[in-house]
C-alpha cells in the first residue's frame, strides 16, 4: 500500500505542477457548461430546468472522457521505453505502476464531475433522482474512460495515434447522440457513454430499474474493457525487452 | 562456488525469435569489483544488463544475484540493485530534489533516511544548489548527474552504469569519474560500460569483452594486453639521419624494419623484443635525437584484435 500510495501522490504531483489540468479539465468544462445553462434559460424563460439539463449531463458524461487523455500521458511518459525499463528495475511490480497512475487521473475526473455537478445542482436546484444511482453513473464513467484509455495506450504505438484514436472513439459516441436522429443511433445508445446518459435521465424521470438495468450493462462493458482488454494489452506493449 | 560472488550468470541463453543475444553467456562478478563491460554494437550488454536487473528472463542458464536466482518476479534483489541508464530517465517536470524522492520512494525510502539518503546524494553529484531547479533547466551533464544521483539514493550494493558520460562536457565526465571512483573505494560492486577506452582502463579493475552474445576475454589490463601478439613501435626523430644510423638500427636484434622518412624513423620489432635502449643508444652514438615516443598497445588495440571492430563507430 506504501507504494501505491507513494506511485498515486507522483503523479498528482505531477498534475499539481500543471495548473493547465485544473483549467482544461474542471474550469473549462464547468464553464461551457454553465454558460449553456443560462443561455438555454434566457431563451426560455419560466421553462424545464430539467429541459435544459438534460444535454448539460451528456456534456458532464463526455468532459470526463477527456481526463483519459492524462492517463494516457503518464503512459506515455512512464510506461514505455527506457523509463520503463528504468522504474520496472524498482522492486515495484508493474501492475502498482499502472494502478498508482490510473487511481491519480481516476481521482481528478470525480472530481471534475463531482464539483460540475454539484454547482448545477446548488444553483439551479435539479433534482438528480436517487442520488447513489447517479453517483454510480459517474463513478462507473469514470473507470470506463480510464479503462479504455489504458486500453487505446495498449493498442497504440506513439502517443499522437493514441491521442488520435481516443478522440475519435469519445466523439463518435457523443455526436452519434447528440446530432444523428435515433432511429439510426442505436449503436450510440449502447456505448459506455449512451447508456450512462440514458440511465441519469431515467433516474431523474423516476424510471428507477431501468436506469439499474443500464447501470448492469454499464458495468458489464467496464468489466470487459478492464479486466479482459486493458492489462494483456497494457502487459504486451510495455515490456522493456521489446523496446531496444 | 565464492561466497563473495555478486553475480553469476552461467550458460545464460537469452532469444529474441530467431535472433540470439545471449549465447551461452558466463559471468561472474566478486564483491568490491568494478567490472568494465565492452563489446561492440549487438554484442548482448544490454541484454545482459536487463538479465542482471531482472527486466527480462533468460531463456536457458542460470542467473544469480546475491547468491540467490534472479528473475523479473524476484523484486527483493532489485532493492539493492542501481540501474544507470543510457538515456536520462528522471521526471523533466519534477525538480532535482523531487525526482531523488519519488525514486528513493520506490525502493522503501522514507521519512528521514529518505530525507538523508538525498541530501548526501544531491552532494555526492555536485547539484545540492540546484535541488529545487527542473532538470529541464540543467545542462547535458547536470541531468546526466541527477540520473546516476536517481540510481544511487537508496545505496545499493550493486551499481550497473550503462555509458554513463555518453554525450557531455568534459567536466561533468569527470566529475562522473570521480565519483564512480569514491563509490568503488566505498566498496560498492560496480558493472561499468562504455565506448571510451581511457574512462574504462581508469576506473575498472577488471575486464569482460562480449561479441556475439558471449565474453571473449576476461581479465585485468594487463592481462589483456599480455592476450594479444603485436609489434612494437618507435618513433624518434633523429638530430643528423643517416645511412648508416638507418643500417645500425636494422641491425639490432628484434628490429623487424625501419622506414626512414627524412629525419623521422619508425622502428619495427616483434613483441617482447625489450630493445628500446638498444635503439636509443645506437640513435645517440650517430648524432643524437631530437624527439622520441614508443607505442604501445592499448585496450582499444585489444578490443580490435579480438572482435575486428572499433568500440566506437565513429573511429570507423
Amino acid at each position: 500500500m506504501g507504494v501505491f500510495t507513494h506511485i498515486w501522490k507522483h503523479y498528482n504531483k505531477r498534475m499539481v505542477t500543471r495548473p493547465r489540468n485544473y483549467i482544461l479539465y474542471i474550469l473549462v468544462p464547468l464553464t461551457i457548461i454553465l454558460a449553456n445553462f443560462f443561455a438555454n434559460i434566457g431563451l426560455n424563460p419560466g421553462g424545464d430546468i430539467m429541459g435544459v439539463f438534460v444535454p448539460a449531463s451528456l456534456m458532464v458524461l463526455a468532459f470526463q472522457y477527456l481526463t483519459g487523455e492524462i492517463l494516457m500521458y503518464n503512459i506515455f511518459t512512464s510506461l514505455r521505453g527506457k523509463m520503463a525499463e528504468r522504474l520496472f528495475a524498482s522492486p515495484v511490480k508493474r501492475y502498482t505502476f499502472i494502478t498508482g497512475m490510473t487511481a491519480s487521473s481516476f481521482l481528478l475526473n470525480l472530481l471534475q464531475s463531482a464539483v460540475i455537478m454539484g454547482v448545477i445542482t446548488i444553483a439551479f436546484g435539479v433534482n438528480l433522482g436517487n442520488p447513489a444511482i447517479f453517483f454510480g453513473f459517474l463513478l462507473l464513467t469514470a473507470t470506463v474512460s480510464q479503462l479504455i484509455a489504458a486500453l487505446v495506450s495498449g493498442i497504440t504505438k506513439s502517443r499522437k495515434a493514441a491521442d488520435g484514436l481516443y478522440t475519435a472513439i469519445v466523439l463518435i459516441m457523443f455526436v452519434g447522440l447528440e446530432f444523428i436522429p435515433p432511429v439510426s443511433a442505436i449503436f450510440s445508445w449502447i456505448t459506455p457513454l449512451g447508456l450512462a446518459w440514458q440511465g441519469i435521465i431515467m433516474n431523474m424521470e423516476g424510471q428507477t430499474t431501468s436506469a439499474l438495468i443500464n447501470m448492469a450493462l454499464l458495468t458489464g462493458i467496464t468489466t470487459l474493457v478492464g479486466w479482459v482488454l486493458a492489462p494483456t494489452l497494457l502487459g504486451r506493449r510495455n515490456q522493456p525487452g521489446k523496446h531496444k | 562456488m565464492n561466497s563473495n560472488l555478486m553475480v553469476n550468470m552461467q550458460d545464460v541463453i537469452k532469444r529474441y525469435g530467431d535472433f540470439t543475444a545471449l549465447d551461452h553467456l558466463n559471468l561472474n562478478i566478486v564483491e568490491g569489483e568494478v567490472l568494465g563491460l565492452l563489446g561492440p554494437n549487438g554484442a548482448g550488454k544490454s541484454t545482459a544488463i536487463k538479465t542482471l536487473c531482472g527486466l527480462i528472463d533468460a531463456n536457458g542458464g542460470t542467473v544469480e544475484v546475491f547468491g540467490k536466482p534472479q528473475s523479473v518476479t524476484n523484486l527483493e534483489i532489485r532493492r539493492h540493485i542501481g540501474l544507470v541508464t543510457q538515456e536520462i530517465t528522471v521526471f523533466s517536470d519534477l525538480s532535482a530534489i523531487e525526482n531523488l524522492r519519488y525514486f528513493g520512494g520506490l525502493y522503501g525510502l522514507k521519512g528521514a533516511e529518505l530525507n538523508a539518503n538525498v541530501a548526501e546524494m544531491l552532494d555526492f553529484v555536485g547539484l545540492a544548489d540546484r535541488a529545487k531547479k527542473r532538470p529541464k533547466t540543467f545542462s547535458g551533464g547536470m541531468q546526466r548527474r541527477l540520473n546516476i544521483a536517481c540510481a544511487l539514493v537508496h545505496k545499493p550494493k550493486l551499481v550497473i552504469m550503462d555509458e554513463p558520460t555518453v554525450g557531455i562536457d568534459p567536466q561533468s565526465r569527470n566529475h562522473i569519474l570521480e565519483s564512480t571512483k569514491k563509490l568503488a573505494q566505498k566498496g560498492t560492486t560496480i558493472i561499468y560500460t562504455s565506448h571510451y577506452m581511457e574512462e574504462v582502463q581508469a576506473i575498472c579493475s577488471r575486464i569482460s569483452i562480449m561479441d556475439a552474445g558471449r565474453v571473449i576475454a576476461d581479465g585485468t589490463i594487463d592481462q589483456l594486453m599480455g592476450s594479444i601478439t603485436y609489434e612494437d613501435r618507435v618513433n624518434l626523430t633523429a638530430a643528423h639521419a643517416s645511412d648508416q644510423l638507418t643500417e645500425e638500427l636494422k641491425a639490432i636484434a628484434g628490429v623487424k624494419s625501419v622506414n626512414v622518412s627524412g629525419n623521422q624513423y619508425l622502428i619495427v620489432s616483434g613483441a617482447g623484443s625489450s630493445n628500446v635502449n638498444r635503439i636509443m643508444e645506437v640513435a645517440h652514438r650517430n648524432g643524437g635525437v631530437t624527439s622520441f615516443s614508443e607505442d604501445k598497445p592499448n585496450l582499444e588495440d585489444v578490443f580490435l584484435t579480438l572482435t575486428g571492430k572499433k568500440l566506437r563507430d565513429d573511429e570507423v
